[in-house]
């Protein structure tokens, strides 16, 4: 479902008026894909791997980061302490995690779409699926963005909750 | 249950029934490979339909890409149930500081990767 949303409005952008610009399907920008279609191809497989590799990684850091917030989240509770200012900003980082996932599938579609396509035979249709390639990528960027300003938000939140915790404080169970 | 007795009834379920009580071993070594191999049909089927075969860096020919995989450096595990102080909390602050760090490291995707000029498409300006 999200991805759909994710298509649709990228294909929402593309049809905008003016969005798809003359420069776009600029006979000498098609004459140029046509000729250059093997090289460009060749650049878009590296991307498409090099962006993979991000994924994986990024993935991963994220992981680590909610599993980090989860393990904290329990010891508060098994301290009896009410840490409600880090629930918003944690759940806030997991939604965000989640748009990231979404969107990095809905762009790697798009992707391999790209990549299908013959561009020395349908050099038009390339470059149009290439801009909505472009906007895919942008708004992939925008969630990895929005991740980083919740990871921040959160950080602060603990810095806050760090000052409301005496030096001392022992769990009761100790 | 009268289904399955009409199926028992059947003439070719009969057949291979007997068969297969004639052969007890073999019958039962085919029915092996067949379970196996209706399940790995269908585990390579939901591997390729489902898209997981993109994202799946063990493939053939992504040996130089899973050396850029970064090894994952020990996280410190993390006590759900330990005490609460000032000195715990900053060394959590510490550990999420390093995994922001790392973060930091890995593509963000707001690079211009796919300018005309990144894919050959036009010659940067001179």
């Amino acid at each position: 479902m999200k991805k759909r949303l994710f298509i649709l409005f990228a294909l929402a952008l593309t049809l905008m008026p003016g969005f798809v610009s003359a420069a776009t399907l600029a006979p000498e920008r098609v004459s140029a894909i046509r000729q250059q279609c093997a090289v460009i191809q060749t650049i878009l497989d590296q991307l498409q791997r090099r962006d993979l590799v991000a994924r994986t990684n990024r993935g991963r850091a994220y992981e680590a980061q909610i599993k980090q917030i989860d393990a904290l989240a329990q010891r508060l509770r098994a301290n009896d302490i009410t840490a409600t200012m880090l629930e918003a900003p944690a759940a806030n980082f997991k939604a965000i995690v989640e748009s990231f996932r979404v969107a990095y599938v809905a762009y790697d579609d798009h992707m391999t779409v790209v990549r299908q396509i013959d561009c020395r035979q349908r050099p038009e249709d390339f470059a149009l699926k290439l801009e909505e390639m472009k906007v895919l990528r942008h708004a992939l960027g925008i969630e990895v963005t929005k991740g980083e300003e919740a990871l921040n938000q959160y950080r602060q939140a603990v810095v806050v909750l760090r000052e409301t915790i005496p030096e001392d404080k022992r769990s009761g169970s100790q | 249950m009268k289904v399955l007795k009409r199926l028992r009834q059947h003439p070719v379920v009969r057949k291979t029934m007997a068969l297969a009580n004639r052969h007890k071993l073999p019958a039962a070594l085919f029915l092996a490979i067949a379970a196996a191999l209706t399940l790995t049909v269908i585990s390579v089927s939901m591997y390729y339909v489902a898209g997981f075969s993109r994202y799946d860096l063990s493939r053939p020919g992504y040996e130089k890409e899973r050396t850029e995989i970064a090894k994952p450096t020990a996280q410190k595990e993390y006590d759900t149930t330990g005490p609460v102080n000032k000195t715990v909390i900053d060394s959590f602050l510490r550990e999420f500081d390093d995994r922001q760090k790392d973060l930091k490291d890995y593509g963000d995707y707001l690079d211009q990767s796919l300018t005309d000029e990144d894919l050959l498409i036009a010659q940067p300006a001179e």
